[in-house]
C-alpha cells in the first residue's frame, strides 16, 4: 500500500510541469514560438515556406485562444503541430536551398557547356587559321 | 398504398439517421493524409524515413479511429500532424534526390571547368601561336616593305646617276662640239666653210641652251649634231685653210728673203716675174778677171754671203747665169760664161747646198748691165725662184 502510494507520488511529481503548467507560460512557449517562426520567415529567403509558416502562425493564434480561455490541453496540441511544423519549414527551407543550389549548378553546367561549345569553336577556327597559316608559310 | 408509402417514408427517414450516424464524412486533413500516403514517393520515404513514416502512420491511424469515434477533431490533429510528419519524409527523401542531383552537377561542373580550363590553355597557346604568326607576318611585311623602299631608292640612285651620267655625257658632248667648233676655227672654218660652220655654231648654241634647260637628250642630239657639222666644217675649211696658210708663209719668207737679199751689201736686188713665178736675181758684177772662169779672189766673201743665203732659203730652187763682157772672144763667151756660172755653183755645194737645187746657164754677153766691154759684165747672176 505505501509503495503504491510512493508510486503515485512519483506520477504526480513527474506529472506535474505539465499540469503546472500556467497560462504565462504557455503564453512564454507561444511568444517563442512566434519568435521562431519569425527566424524561419527571414532564413526563408526563397519564400518556400509561406504557407505552412502561415499556418504556424493561424496555430499559435488558436493557441493563444486556447489559452485565454483556459483551454490548455487545446493549445499543447496546437503547439505539437507547431514544432513539427517548424521541422517541416526547415526541412522545407533546406530542401529550397539546395533546390536552389541545384538549379544554380545546372544553369552554371548549361552556361559552362555553352561557354565550352563557343570555345571549341573558336579553338577549331584558330586551328583551322594556324594550319592555312602554316600551309601558307610552307608555300613561301 | 398509403401503408406502403408510409413504409418508405418510415425506412428513409431510419435510414438517413442512421445513416448519418454511421457515416461521418472523414476530415479533409485525413483525406489528404490518406492521399499523401498514396502518393508514389510514399515507398521511398517508407524505406528511407522509416521512423517519420511510422510515426505519420500511427497518427494516420489514430486520426481514423479519432472519426470512427466520431472524433473529429481528433482526427483532424491527428490527421494534420501525421500530414506534417510525411510531408517531412517525403521533403527529406526529396532533399536526398536533390542532393544526389546537386553532387552529381557539383561533379559535371568539376569536370566541365576543368575541360573548360583546358579549352582556355588550349586557345591561349593557339592565340599565341596566331599573335606569334601575325608578329611574323608584320615583320615579313616590314622587311618586304622596306626593301621594296630600298629597292626605290636604290632604283632613284641609279636612276640619279644615270641623269648625272647623261648628263656628264651630254656635257662631253656639248664640250667635245664646242671643241670641234674651236678647231673649225683653227682653220678659220668661218672664212672658208661659212655654211657649216654657222650651222655648227648655231646647233652648239642651242646644245648648250638645252643642257642648261635639263633636256639632256635633246642636248646630246643636238652636240652630236653641232660635233658633225663642226667637224665637216673643219674639212671643208682645212685645204683652204692650209693653202692660204701656205700662200701667207711663201709669201713672208719671200719677203724675208728679199729683205735679207737686200741686206747683203754690193749687190742690187732686183725682182723680175715670169708668169706666175718670181725671180730674186741677185747680180755679182766683176767677179771676173777678163777670161777668167774661177770669181776673184776679193769677191769671195760677197759669194759666201750670198751662199749663206741660198742655204738658208733652202726649198728655193737656185738658177745660176754666167755673163761676159766683150772682152772674152765671141767664140768662147757662152763657154766662159758657162764655166763661170758651173765654178759658181761648185762654190755654192762647197758652201753645203744641194747641187741639185741649182742649174746653171751661160749667157755669153748678153743682157749687159753696163757697156759691152765694161767689165762689170763679167759676172753671175744668181736667181732663186718663187711663187
Amino acid at each position: 500500500m505505501t509503495l503504491r502510494l510512493v508510486l503515485m507520488a512519483m506520477v504526480m511529481f513527474l506529472a506535474a510541469p505539465a499540469w503546472a503548467e500556467e497560462p504565462a507560460d504557455l503564453e512564454q512557449t507561444i511568444t517563442d514560438l512566434n519568435s521562431q517562426a519569425g527566424d524561419k520567415e527571414r532564413i526563408d529567403t526563397q519564400g518556400a515556406t509561406k504557407v505552412e509558416l502561415s499556418q504556424i502562425r493561424g496555430w499559435l493564434t488558436n493557441a493563444t485562444n486556447s489559452v485565454k480561455e483556459n483551454a490548455a490541453k487545446v493549445a499543447r496540441k496546437f503547439f505539437d503541430l507547431v514544432r513539427v511544423q517548424m521541422k517541416l519549414v526547415d526541412q522545407l527551407i533546406s530542401l529550397s536551398q539546395i533546390d536552389a543550389e541545384v538549379a544554380r549548378l545546372e544553369r552554371d553546367v548549361a552556361k559552362t557547356k555553352e561557354r565550352i561549345a563557343t570555345m571549341t569553336t573558336q579553338l577549331e577556327e584558330k586551328r583551322v587559321q594556324l594550319r592555312a597559316l602554316k600551309l601558307r608559310e610552307g608555300g613561301k | 398504398m398509403t401503408r406502403r408509402f408510409v413504409a418508405l417514408l418510415v425506412v428513409f427517414i431510419l435510414g438517413g439517421a442512421l445513416g448519418g450516424c454511421a457515416h461521418i464524412p472523414k476530415p479533409k486533413e485525413l483525406l489528404d493524409l490518406a492521399s499523401l500516403r498514396e502518393s508514389k514517393e510514399y515507398p521511398a520515404a517508407q524505406e528511407k524515413q522509416p521512423d517519420l513514416v511510422r510515426q505519420s502512420d500511427d497518427s494516420y491511424f489514430k486520426s481514423v479511429e479519432s472519426w470512427r469515434d466520431k472524433e473529429i477533431e481528433d482526427s483532424k490533429y491527428w490527421a494534420t500532424l501525421g500530414t506534417i510528419k510525411l510531408r517531412t519524409a517525403l521533403s527529406m527523401v526529396k532533399e536526398e534526390a536533390v542532393r544526389q542531383r546537386a553532387e552529381a552537377a557539383r561533379k559535371e561542373l568539376a569536370e566541365l571547368k576543368k575541360r573548360e580550363k583546358e579549352l582556355k590553355r588550349q586557345l591561349l597557346e593557339a592565340d599565341e601561336q596566331l599573335a606569334l604568326h601575325a608578329k611574323l607576318e608584320a615583320a615579313r611585311k616590314a622587311a618586304e616593305e622596306k626593301e621594296a623602299q630600298l629597292k626605290a631608292k636604290l632604283s632613284e640612285a641609279q636612276r640619279r646617276e644615270e641623269e648625272q651620267k647623261r648628263l656628264a655625257e651630254a656635257q662631253t658632248k656639248v664640250s667635245e662640239a664646242a671643241l670641234a667648233l674651236k678647231q673649225a676655227d683653227t682653220v678659220e672654218a668661218a672664212k672658208y666653210a661659212p655654211n657649216e660652220y654657222g650651222v655648227a655654231q648655231a646647233l652648239v648654241a642651242r646644245a648648250e641652251a638645252a643642257l642648261k634647260d635639263g633636256k639632256i637628250s635633246d642636248a646630246v642630239a643636238t652636240a652630236d649634231m653641232a660635233r658633225s657639222r663642226a667637224e665637216a666644217a673643219l674639212a671643208a675649211a682645212r685645204p683652204q685653210y692650209v693653202a692660204a696658210r701656205k700662200v701667207a708663209e711663201r709669201q713672208a719668207r719671200n719677203q724675208a728673203l728679199q729683205k735679207d737679199a737686200a741686206a747683203i751689201g754690193g749687190v742690187t736686188v732686183r725682182m723680175k716675174a715670169v708668169g706666175e713665178t718670181q725671180q730674186l736675181i741677185m747680180p755679182v758684177p766683176d767677179l771676173f778677171k777678163r777670161a777668167e772662169t774661177a770669181p776673184r779672189a776679193d769677191k769671195k766673201a760677197l759669194l759666201n754671203e750670198i751662199g749663206a743665203l741660198v742655204k738658208k732659203y733652202a726649198e728655193y730652187p737656185v738658177i745660176v747665169n754666167g755673163y761676159t763682157s766683150n772682152r772674152v772672144r765671141p767664140s768662147q763667151q757662152y763657154s766662159v760664161s758657162q764655166a763661170r756660172a758651173q765654178e759658181v755653183a761648185n762654190h755654192f755645194v762647197s758652201l753645203g747646198i744641194e747641187f741639185k737645187r741649182m742649174a746653171t746657164a751661160g749667157r755669153g754677153s748678153e743682157n749687159p748691165i753696163a757697156g759691152k766691154a765694161s767689165p762689170l759684165n763679167d759676172r753671175v747672176e744668181i736667181i732663186l725662184l718663187f711663187q
